[in-house]
């Protein structure tokens, strides 16, 4: 998995590649926190090149998002790749997240 | 098709290798790409489980998997662990959430039963066996 994090006036992005797993999850985890810390809870994962997606990453991206919520922060989701998005529709939690299809949407909304 | 066998200890870092033949021989045998990666993640939930809740952490412990295709073209995945016993084949009660209140535990098995077509387990000696199984695509 690589991780890299570009920071905006708003909001950052993070841009993940690779398998999000429960051999991935606490460096994953980790970004994260790291990642809301410094945008003040805006953040938006482009998870475009993610080519696997367990439930020990869904269960960072739904801490991360309560966290975002609690600084009064947003988080979303942009460019999903198929099988991101396959593990967010049988875990039911893609309605929990703003998905957009692409980064420039995705940043223009913040 | 001749049966696939794979075994792995049970390390985080080596279920990939597991995933990746699933993904392989499901399309090999006419499962679609969605249907091959979803096969794959459940497969990945379960040695999860088996790890984290099983052998309560890595461990030099095997888990063997198993793949097979049915005279009806289902795919019939079984994986075999030396745990504790543990029954994954009930599916789980899935409370209600509301998105101030989402599930972060519990996912693993409700995905594992929302992708199969049948989810089996038996105790045999010290073994958990557990066979998952997804129907033909035909």
């Amino acid at each position: 998995m690589n991780i890299n994090i570009r920071e905006f006036k708003r909001v950052s992005i993070m841009t993940v590649e690779g398998r999000i797993d429960s051999n991935t999850a606490a460096e994953f985890e980790d970004s994260v926190e790291s990642a809301l810390s410094n945008s003040g809870g805006n953040l938006i994962f482009d998870l475009f090149k993610v080519d696997f997606l367990s439930s020990s990453g869904l269960r960072v991206l739904v801490t991360a998002n309560k966290k975002s919520k609690s600084k009064s922060g947003e988080l979303s989701i942009c460019c999903l790749s198929k099988q991101a998005r396959e593990s967010l529709t049988i875990a039911g939690l893609d309605v929990l997240f703003q998905i957009y299809p692409d980064r420039e949407t995705a940043i223009g909304s913040y | 098709m001749n049966p696939r066998l794979l075994t792995i200890q049970a390390h985080h870092d080596q279920i990939a290798e597991l995933c990746d033949l699933i993904l392989q021989v499901a399309q090999q045998v006419g499962f679609d790409e969605t249907t091959a990666y979803s096969c794959s993640l459940a497969t990945a939930e379960a040695c999860e489980n088996i790890i984290h809740h099983g052998y309560t952490g890595e461990a030099d412990l095997p888990i063997a998997m198993t793949l097979n295709l049915s005279e009806e073209g289902s795919l019939i995945i079984e994986l075999i662990d030396e745990a504790p016993a543990f029954n994954a084949s009930e599916r789980p009660v899935q409370p209600e959430w509301s998105s101030d209140d989402p599930p972060v535990g519990g996912l693993g098995l409700q995905i594992i039963h929302q992708v199969m077509d049948k989810v089996l387990y038996k105790r045999i000696g010290t073994q958990n066996i557990l066979t998952m199984i997804k129907h033909s695509p035909q």
